[in-house]
């Protein structure tokens, strides 16, 4: 029975880096048609900011700042390096591509190509007495601040003016220009705080998957597979897909590792066949 | 003239939609733009709007040059458009559309009180409202943005006889209230009723007629000629 239950918080736990990892994707996809294949270099970059400060004596909840500013500083240049694509979506393609080529090659020649384990505070080590079972406080650590990034993120889109705003973009582009909202500046604001985001699951997440040369790549797969479940620009989609993936993947790891892309992508393939713009999303242009 | 279109030339992609129209909009009055559908009206809106900038020709706002504006800035220089079709924001309230139009809240306060049919549904998502409704609502979130010029595209399109009617009693209070108005319309019988200047569009921006609105009322042989109809 605590196998089980150690099975499902570990999946959750899981599918909450997967949710920081795969917010900001689903918001620049989803509302500024924007495609960004350098939203996995972000999670490299928030990995190897925190791993190198900490190194170096910085205290860990500094590093983590500082990792998800670092990345909001990619992420703004690679919204500047985009702007001239308009809506190609193949130049979006090709030059965010590239993009995550010199980030890696940048990544591999400052901090080179072993392996980083990333630190934990102190704080979080070890376990928490469940009652039934004792599980790892970080793993806790992740699920709260997961949850706690998604109401977040959901304050932001139902009550703030800025989220009312990028809804109105999602609904009718050109209309809410026709009111007086420049999607440029709110494009921007979204494209940055995504990718900090990202960096924080880096900087958190990397404990869990690892910090090290293609591991950009890796996640850059199951932020895609995440948003294409969960449905793109839907925060509510982005954590049920991020719930989902890391279900199956947990599972089948457990199970039988050999089939677990297999099975990611198996999923993906029954939400695109069923369900086609996703468990929350609307169909894109 | 508060609003001028000066020979504005203007195509979607290559087809050549208006081909040299000029119209001029006086302060505080309602200026119709009347012909049949495909003509051009939407386009011309469209263009002074910044939707569907010109190619050629100029568009100007209390003589300050506005065509090669993004539609944003146009907004906030006081021009607002009311488009075909309404496209309130469906998936957010009705509050939500007047607030994310909305120079301040004093401004969302006066459209409660114009339209207290809007204030009863403000928590109502935008896209289960009623036609005549929803009409309410895309002019109420044009005269959020505090507009000296508000442009109607085909505001009676869809909508019932009896709503019409009370469009037009909104709309001649506005009138009142100092706001100039620029309209488009298929509906003569309500352009007409409307407006002190009228113009008729034949094909392709071609302005066919320029004049007073009784003189147009008047005018039978226009009428029928270029709209088909005798009011």
């Amino acid at each position: 029975m605590d196998y089980w239950i150690a099975l499902l918080l570990n999946a959750i736990s899981f599918g909450m880096v997967l949710f920081l990892l795969s917010a900001g994707l689903t918001l620049t996809l989803g509302t500024m048609r924007l495609l960004n294949l350098t939203h996995g270099s972000f999670f490299l970059v928030g990995a190897y900011v925190t791993f190198e400060l900490e190194r170096h004596g910085v205290d860990l909840a500094l590093a983590w700042g500082a990792a998800v500013l670092a990345t909001a500083l990619c992420g703004a240049v690679v919204f500047v390096l985009l702007r001239p694509t308009g809506e190609d979506h193949l130049r979006q393609t090709l030059l965010t591509f590239g993009v995550l080529f010199v980030i890696a090659d940048a990544a591999l020649v400052i901090v080179g190509g072993d392996p980083a384990i990333l630190p934990r505070p102190g704080f979080l080590e070890g376990t928490l007495d469940l009652g039934l079972l004792d599980y790892p406080k970080y793993r806790l650590f992740l699920v709260a601040v997961g949850l706690g990034m998604a109401g977040l993120l959901f304050w932001f889109q139902y009550r703030t003016r800025a989220g009312m705003m990028l809804r109105a973009v999602v609904d009718d582009p050109e209309m809410a220009r026709g009111v007086g909202i420049n999607p440029t500046v709110l494009a921007a604001v979204t494209f940055v705080v995504g990718a900090g985001i990202a960096g924080l699951s880096g900087a958190l997440g990397g404990v869990l998957l690892g910090a090290f040369p293609g591991v950009d790549l890796q996640v850059l797969l199951f932020a895609l597979v995440v948003v294409i479940v969960g449905g793109a620009g839907s925060i509510g989609g982005a954590l049920a897909g991020s719930v989902v993936i890391g279900l199956v993947n947990t599972v089948t790891i457990a199970f039988a590792p050999g089939l677990a892309l297999f099975s990611m992508f198996g999923v993906m393939l029954a939400i695109l066949t069923l369900r086609p713009q996703g468990i929350a999303g609307k169909a894109l242009a | 003239m508060i609003l001028q279109a000066n020979d504005v030339h203007t195509w979607y992609g290559t087809s050549y939609v208006l081909q040299g129209t000029s119209i001029e909009v006086p302060e505080s009055q309602c200026t119709a733009v009347l012909g049949r559908n495909g003509v051009g009206k939407t386009t011309l809106v469209r263009t002074i709007c910044g939707f569907t900038p010109p190619g050629r020709g100029e568009v100007r706002l209390r003589g300050e040059r506005i065509d090669a504006m993004p539609a944003h800035r146009i907004v906030r220089q006081g021009l607002a458009v009311v488009p075909q079709g309404r496209r309130v924001f469906k998936n957010l309230s009705v509050e939500e559309n007047l607030q994310v139009a909305a120079v301040d809240r004093a401004r969302v306060a006066e459209v409660w009180e114009r339209f207290p049919r809007l204030h009863e549904r403000r928590s109502s998502v935008a896209g289960r409202l009623s036609g005549g409704e929803q009409q309410m609502l895309a002019i109420g979130r044009a005269l959020v943005t505090d507009p000296t010029v508000l442009v109607l595209d085909e505001p009676t399109e869809g909508l019932a006889p009896a709503i019409t009617e009370s469009l037009l009693g909104m709309l001649q209070e506005l009138k009142r209230s100092g706001v100039s108005l620029l309209l488009t319309e298929q509906s003569v019988g309500f352009a007409l009723a409307l407006a002190d200047t009228a113009y008729v569009m034949s094909s392709r921006g071609q302005i066919a007629y320029a004049g007073t609105a009784a003189a147009l009322a008047a005018d039978a042989s226009v009428q029928e000629k270029h709209l088909g109809v005798a009011v």
